[in-house]
C-alpha cells in the first residue's frame, strides 16, 4: 500500500480497493436517486397540497356546483386531486340522478364509490416512490458498512506485512474504508427525513380527502331529496 | 375515467437538476472543505541581527577545561579516535547553522547510538563529554590526519574565542555593544540568568542513578519572552546518558516559565542553555 502524506477526498477514493469502489459507486447512484425522487416528490406533494386548499376555498364558497364540475372537467390534469374526487363522484351522480329506477340511497352509495375509487388512486399516486427512499434510508448504511468492513478487513491484511505496525500504516486504509460509511449515510439520512415528511403530508391530504368525500356526500343527499 | 398516471408528471426535469447540483455542492464542499493533507508547520526562521553565540560558548568552554587534566590518561585515545567527529558538529553549528533553523538533524544520529553506549561501563561517558574542547593536545604524537585536522579546528575555535568579542563588536554588526564594558556587563547579566535558569531547572531535575562526573549538557532551548519554553528543548552535545538527558529535558519542560533576565537586552529566543547537572551551587 502507498502512503502519501496527500490525502484529498479524491486519493481516497482512487486508493480504494475494487470491492469498496464498488460500494461507493452504488451508493452514490442510490443517492442520486434519492435525492431525485426526493425532489421530485416534494414538488408534487406541494402542488397537491396548494391545489386541494385552492379547490376547498371555491367548494365552500358557495358557487353553483355545476358551474364548479364544469370547471374542473375541463382541465382535469391541473385540477389537482381533491377536484378530481369532486368530478368523478358529482359526474357520477348526475349520472344516476336523471333515472328515475334508482333509490337515493342508491344514488349515494354510487357517487361515493366513484369518489373512493378516485380517492385511492390519488392518494396510491401521492405515495409512490416513497416506498424506495424508506429503503434507501433503511439499507444504503449497511451497504456503506460493508464497504467500510472490506476495506478495513484489507487494510489490516497490509499491515500483517509490516513489521512493526503503527497508526501510520493503518491509518490511511482505514480512512479509505470510511468514505464509503459516509457515502452511504450521505444517501441515508436525507432520504429518511423526506420519507417520514412526506409520508405524513399525504396522511394529511389523505384525511383531507376523505373528510371532504364524506361532507360531499352529505350534500348530495340532501339534493336527491 | 382517464388513469391518472397518464398525467404528466411535473417537475421531472428540475428534480434532476437539483439532485445533480446538491451533489455537485457536496462533492466540492468534500474537496476544498476538507483538506486531509497534513503539511508540517512551517518553522519560524529568524535572522539574527546580533552576533550573539559567540559569548554563550567560550563561557561554557573554560569552565569544563580544568576538570578534565585530572581525568586518567589510559582511556583516552580510544574515546578521543571515537568521538573525534563529535566535537565538530557541536560547536560549529552554534555559529553556522544559526540563521536556518535547520537544527534537528545534528541531534538525532547522536541519539540512536544513545542506548549502547549507556550499559557499556561508567567510565567512558564520563571522561567524552568533558574531555571535548581540551584533551586534544596530549596525545598529539599518534595522530591522524583527522585528529589534526580537528586539532586545527579547534585552536581556531579558541583563537576565535579569544578574539570573538573584539572582533564582533568591531564587525558593525552589533552597534550599541561597542563599548567593552557595555559587553562586560551584558556578559555578567546573561551569566547571571543562565545561573537562575540552571537552579531552576536543577530544583526540578530528578537525577537518574548512576551520573558520575560532571556532565555537561547544552539544550537549545526556545522561549518566549515570558520565559515559557516552547516547544521541545533539544539536546545540542550528546553525553551519551539518554536516561540523564531526558531527566534534564523534562526538568527543563517543568520549570516552564524560566526566570527572566534582568535585563531585556539578555534575553534570546533560542538559548543555547549550558547546564552542569551534578554541579551544585
Amino acid at each position: 500500500m502507498i502512503h502519501s502524506g496527500d490525502m484529498s477526498i479524491l486519493s481516497l477514493i482512487a486508493q480504494a480497493s475494487l470491492v469498496v469502489k464498488f460500494v461507493m459507486a452504488i451508493l452514490a447512484g442510490v443517492s442520486f436517486m434519492s435525492w431525485y425522487w426526493i425532489f421530485r416528490k416534494g414538488f408534487a406533494i406541494r402542488a397537491a397540497r396548494s391545489e386541494t386548499t385552492e379547490f376547498e376555498q371555491q367548494f365552500w364558497s358557495g358557487s353553483d356546483l355545476v358551474q364548479l364540475y364544469r370547471n374542473v372537467s375541463q382541465n382535469r390534469d391541473d385540477a389537482g386531486p381533491l377536484a378530481r374526487i369532486f368530478e368523478s363522484g358529482f359526474r357520477e351522480f348526475s349520472k344516476l340522478h336523471g333515472q328515475k329506477t334508482f333509490e337515493s340511497s342508491d344514488i349515494i352509495n354510487g357517487a361515493r364509490r366513484a369518489m373512493r375509487a378516485t380517492y385511492q388512486r390519488e392518494i396510491d399516486d401521492l405515495e409512490a416512490h416513497l416506498a424506495f427512499l424508506a429503503s434507501v434510508g433503511s439499507v444504503s448504511p449497511y451497504v456503506g458498512l460493508f464497504g467500510t468492513v472490506w476495506g478495513i478487513m484489507n487494510a489490516f491484511r497490509g499491515l500483517g506485512d509490516v513489521g512493526t505496525a503503527t497508526l501510520a500504516h493503518v491509518a490511511p486504509g482505514i480512512a479509505e474504508a470510511l468514505v464509503a460509511t459516509a457515502i452511504g449515510l450521505f444517501a441515508a439520512i436525507p432520504a429518511v427525513v423526506a420519507y417520514n415528511r412526506y409520508i405524513h403530508e399525504v396522511d394529511r391530504l389523505s384525511i383531507r380527502f376523505e373528510s371532504f368525500i364524506e361532507e360531499f356526500s352529505n350534500i348530495l343527499q340532501r339534493q336527491v331529496r | 375515467m382517464e388513469h391518472p398516471f397518464k398525467r404528466p408528471q411535473p417537475g421531472k426535469w428540475a428534480s434532476a437538476v437539483f439532485s445533480v447540483l446538491m451533489h455537485a455542492v457536496l462533492v466540492a464542499a468534500l474537496f476544498w472543505g476538507m483538506q486531509w493533507q497534513h503539511r508540517a508547520p512551517e518553522p519560524v526562521s529568524v535572522a539574527l541581527v546580533r552576533a550573539e553565540p559567540a559569548a554563550p560558548t567560550p563561557r561554557a568552554a573554560p569552565e569544563p577545561q580544568p576538570e578534565p587534566e585530572p581525568v586518567k590518561e589510559a582511556p583516552k585515545p580510544a574515546p578521543v579516535v571515537e568521538k573525534a567527529p563529535e566535537p565538530k558538529p557541536a560547536p560549529k553549528p552554534d555559529i553556522a547553522l544559526k540563521q536556518p533553523e535547520k537544527k534537528p538533524e545534528p541531534p538525532k544520529p547522536e541519539k540512536k547510538p544513545d542506548p549502547k553506549p549507556e550499559p557499556k561501563p561508567e567510565k567512558k561517558p564520563e571522561p567524552k563529554p568533558e574531555k571535548k574542547p581540551e584533551p586534544k593536545p596530549e596525545p598529539k604524537p599518534q595522530m591522524t590526519d583527522m585528529e589534526r585536522l580537528l586539532n586545527r579546528e579547534q585552536q581556531r575555535v579558541r583563537e576565535a574565542n579569544d578574539h570573538a568579542r573584539a572582533a564582533q563588536e568591531s564587525a558593525a554588526l552589533n552597534a550599541r555593544l561597542d563599548a567593552e564594558a557595555s559587553l562586560a556587563s551584558r556578559g555578567r547579566a546573561e551569566a547571571d540568568w543562565i545561573a537562575r535558569i540552571s537552579q531552576k531547572v536543577r530544583s526540578n531535575l530528578i537525577l537518574p542513578p548512576g551520573v558520575a562526573g560532571n556532565p555537561k549538557l547544552v539544550f537549545r532551548i526556545q522561549l518566549l519572552p515570558t520565559g515559557e519554553v516552547l516547544g521541545e528543548p533539544r539536546l545540542v552535545s550528546n553525553t551519551g546518558n539518554a536516561a540523564l538527558e531526558e531527566a534534564v529535558r523534562r526538568a527543563i519542560l517543568k520549570s516552564s516559565p524560566l526566570p527572566k533576565p534582568e535585563k531585556n537586552e539578555v534575553f534570546q529566543r533560542d538559548l543555547n542553555f549550558t547546564f552542569f547537572p551534578t554541579q551544585n551551587q
